[in-house]
């Protein structure tokens, strides 16, 4: 070893050892790495790759479990690429309740039983609450397939009838890399995979990739990544995240 | 009386001295490390000041071995994730936290590598952080060009030649350091860092030859021009 420099084995100092101590030099991590990733182990949001047992997960990360399972398996699509919602006139709602008329697209929960008049007047409702933008965010949920990633945002309207829920796709001005874009892919996301992607987070084979700040309808929303194989759609990367209090 | 080799010359004192204080430090610091290990055992929020302490270590650590940035935080993320999860059940050896730690890091490095050939890239994450990084610049071109040869032949080591130069040159470890943290002589990780070099330096020649001339017969300027014209290609339909 060298003895002017503990560091250093003798005959190191080529060219060799130069290129590799300014590859290393440049291989830093970004400076505010260490503290995103230390508030989302805090907040339970990285899984060791190596699950433990569901049963050593915490009753607080299970309950979460449960809600998420339950919401993601309740949701049937998304929404709009702005916030006009346009219902076509004697449409049912659910499944088939998303419309397409000049390229906007909306979904709003179903609910059983409902006739398709009481869908009409709850839509017709929804309409004027989000025109007035009685609407509060709850959750963003997204996807990012290839190039295109679309985030989806999960919103309470107030109704005569109690909160009700509505989700339509964030087309705000989004961080500068985040390409909006409508892939056909994209849309039946939720219904196929929204149960696997929670699964996949759970037993640890989502591999968690960090976390993403940015300001849509003049919030600051926080949100998780995760990449994920899924059949027939590949890798992709899975948005999860709630507006900053 | 005054046997001449009995007493230790000045030197051998101070460096008898040195020892004895870098091993008395380093006592201290296991201590130290071993108070906040059971306080965090007590309370998560305890572990922050060993994250502080290893943060750093273990995401260059990562870099040094796996070589893609966005991959080496997602694996910073899980080895503390799994420590965290594993807390309650740590048992102190009177070793550093952070030989466990490096322990896991490899550990979490090896299950990529099994499982590499899932993986396919996702161009935009993997453009993260959301930046245009591209040179432009010739000189700027060639640097990414070496770096990325560098990279390439180091794929080519093997698990063990990898962790000593990520070691050494990423984590910036001393010979004696790295030798304490894997629990080996400091003989053998000085023979392991040079044959690692030697090996290198072979793989880097093999690639030079094979590199003169691409896969389509381009020689290396050839190809830095057609880079070149690509990309200002761009700029040129603007006008």
């Amino acid at each position: 070893v060298n003895p002017q420099s503990p560091g250093k084995v003798f005959g190191m100092t080529d060219d060799l050892d130069r290129r590799l101590r300014d590859l290393a030099r440049h291989d830093r991590p970004h400076p505010d790495h260490r503290e995103r990733l230390w508030s989302a182990l805090r907040r339970g949001a990285v899984s060791p790759r190596t699950a433990p047992p569901l049963l050593q997960l915490g009753a607080g990360a299970a309950a979460a479990l449960v809600v998420l399972l339950a919401s993601v398996l309740t949701w049937q699509d998304v929404g709009t690429e702005d916030f006009s919602l346009t219902p076509v006139p004697g449409s049912s709602f659910g499944e088939s309740a998303f419309t397409h008329r000049q390229g906007r697209k909306w979904g709003i929960e179903p609910r059983q039983g409902a006739t398709p008049a009481d869908q009409q007047k709850r839509a017709e409702e929804l309409e004027e609450k989000v025109a007035a933008s009685e609407m509060k965010l709850l959750r963003v949920k997204g996807l990012t397939l290839g190039r295109y990633t679309r985030l989806t945002g999960i919103f309470t309207v107030r109704t005569s009838e109690g909160d009700d829920i509505v989700s339509m796709n964030l087309a705000d001005p989004l961080p500068v890399a985040v390409q909006l874009s409508f892939n056909e892919r994209a849309v039946p996301f939720w219904s196929k995979y929204g149960k696997q992607v929670d699964r996949l987070i759970a037993d640890g084979s989502a591999v968690y990739v960090g976390e993403t700040q940015f300001m849509t309808r003049g919030r600051l929303v926080r949100c998780d990544r995760w990449r994920l194989d899924l059949p027939d759609l590949g890798t992709v990367i899975y948005w999860s995240g709630e507006p900053v209090p | 009386l005054t046997d001449e080799h009995s007493i230790p010359e000045s030197g051998e004192f101070e460096d008898a001295t040195q020892t004895r204080a870098a091993a008395e430090s380093r006592a201290r610091d296991l201590e130290e490390e071993h108070r906040h290990l059971l306080a965090a055992q007590q309370d998560p929020a305890a572990f922050r000041w060993l994250y502080d302490r290893y943060y750093l270590r273990i995401n260059l650590f990562l870099r040094g071995l796996v070589h893609d940035p966005a991959l080496a935080d997602d694996l910073t993320g899980a080895v503390f994730a799994q420590t965290l999860a594993a807390l309650p059940r740590f048992r102190w050896r009177g070793v550093s936290y952070g030989a466990y730690l490096h322990e896991v890091a490899l550990n979490e490095a090896r299950g990529h590598w099994r499982k590499r050939s899932r993986w396919r890239p996702v161009a935009e994450e993997e453009a993260a952080p959301l930046a245009d990084t591209r040179p432009d610049t010739l000189s700027a071109l060639v640097t990414a060009e070496r770096e990325q040869e560098l990279r390439a032949a180091i794929a080519r080591l093997g698990q063990a030649d990898r962790t000593v130069l990520a070691l050494h040159y990423w984590e910036e470890l001393a010979v004696a350091e790295i030798a304490e943290l894997l629990d080996e002589p400091q003989g053998t990780i000085q023979a392991r860092l040079l044959r690692a070099r030697e090996k290198l330096r072979r793989h880097l020649r093999q690639q030079e030859l094979r590199g003169a001339h691409g896969p389509d017969g381009d020689s290396v300027p050839a190809r830095f021009r057609r880079e070149i014209l690509r990309r200002l290609r761009p700029e040129r339909d603007a006008e």
